[in-house]
């Protein structure tokens, strides 16, 4: 809802952000605050993220679940 | 800037067509008046052309926000518009401003002269003074791509809602003629992208006459003999 083309897609007359999912630097973040090595993207832009995690020395992965689809727009 | 921004947020988020003439109308009353010239230059396609390659402009942001060119590339197509890409990925502006549209459309206009350093430095600059709205504003001035619909039919009706006259002159003066372009205003008429000969010149006419001289002119009768001399 911050992008323009998805609340124009979505035709929303006002797009505001109601989300709990955690932003880029948040994400990032958080996964360094777990001192964990090996991460499992499970939705979103997983494969975009793993291929960022890759480049910052993580061991990472992309894991297909059954949580995917709907959240894909709503990940922004 | 800020006008020119809340104005755009207004005219791209509203489908109601009295919702945007009033928020045109409000601007147009309170707008200093080069700022009004540019934003009907601009809202009737009229727009500056690209001051500098999109490649460059990528590469920049990429810089500036920390983050490898490929995850920036990778992040356009998910937000669909290079200017927004760019106003969003970049961190938050460090310092802020208050300048005019016509201040950073003049600064555009400089850049577009300047050698690739200055250009990236100015650029830079401005990203870091500007939020996000403004910022998507300014790089898509930047980049050419400059398009908000608004039809001329609503311009003009808050031209004449905010002026006072009719519609009908309001769309005639609009129309203005090519030889009544006031000299300190052609450098801007000039760099305007011309893609097709138009049948419309620039609004300069509004300019020329001046905001402040469009109370109604008093006018003879049509046949022109009540002038006071046609007696003698």
């Amino acid at each position: 809802m911050a992008l323009r083309g998805v609340r124009r897609r979505r035709a929303a007359d006002r797009g505001f952000i109601i989300s709990d999912h955690a932003d880029w630097q948040g994400l990032n973040d958080a996964i360094r605050a777990t001192g964990a090595t090996k991460i499992f993207a499970t939705h979103g832009y997983a494969s975009i993220f793993q291929k960022w995690l890759l480049a910052q020395g993580y061991d990472a992965h992309v894991v297909s679940t059954e949580y995917d689809g709907d959240d894909a727009g709503a990940a922004e | 800037m800020k006008a020119f921004a809340a104005l755009f947020t207004v005219l791209d988020q509203t489908t109601g067509t009295t919702a945007k003439v009033t928020a045109l109308t409000r601007y147009f009353q309170t707008a200093p008046d080069d700022d009004k010239l540019w934003t009907i230059a601009l809202f009737t396609g009229r727009r500056p052309r690209r001051v500098i390659s999109t490649t460059l402009l990528r590469l920049w942001a990429a810089e500036a926000a920390g983050i490898p060119l490929w995850l920036f590339e990778d992040a356009y197509p998910i937000v669909g518009d290079l200017a927004e890409t760019i106003a969003l990925i970049l961190p938050p502006a460090s310092g802020s401003s208050d300048h005019s549209l016509t201040h950073w459309i003049t600064a555009l206009k400089a850049l577009a002269r300047a050698d690739e350093a200055t250009r990236k430095a100015g650029i830079l600059t401005a990203w870091d003074q500007l939020p996000t709205t403004e910022r998507f504003l300014f790089t898509k001035l930047l980049t050419g791509g400059f398009r908000v619909g608004v039809s001329a039919k609503l311009m003009t009706r808050a031209l004449a809602a905010a002026t006072g006259q009719p519609a009908d002159t309001m769309t005639h003066r609009l129309m203005g003629t090519g030889r009544q372009i006031p000299p300190r205003i052609r450098p801007c008429w000039l760099m305007m992208a011309r893609p097709a000969p138009d049948p419309t010149p620039l609004p300069w006419h509004i300019r020329w006459t001046g905001w402040t001289t469009l109370a109604p002119q008093p006018t003879g009768p049509p046949n022109g003999n009540g002038t006071g001399s046609g007696g003698s």
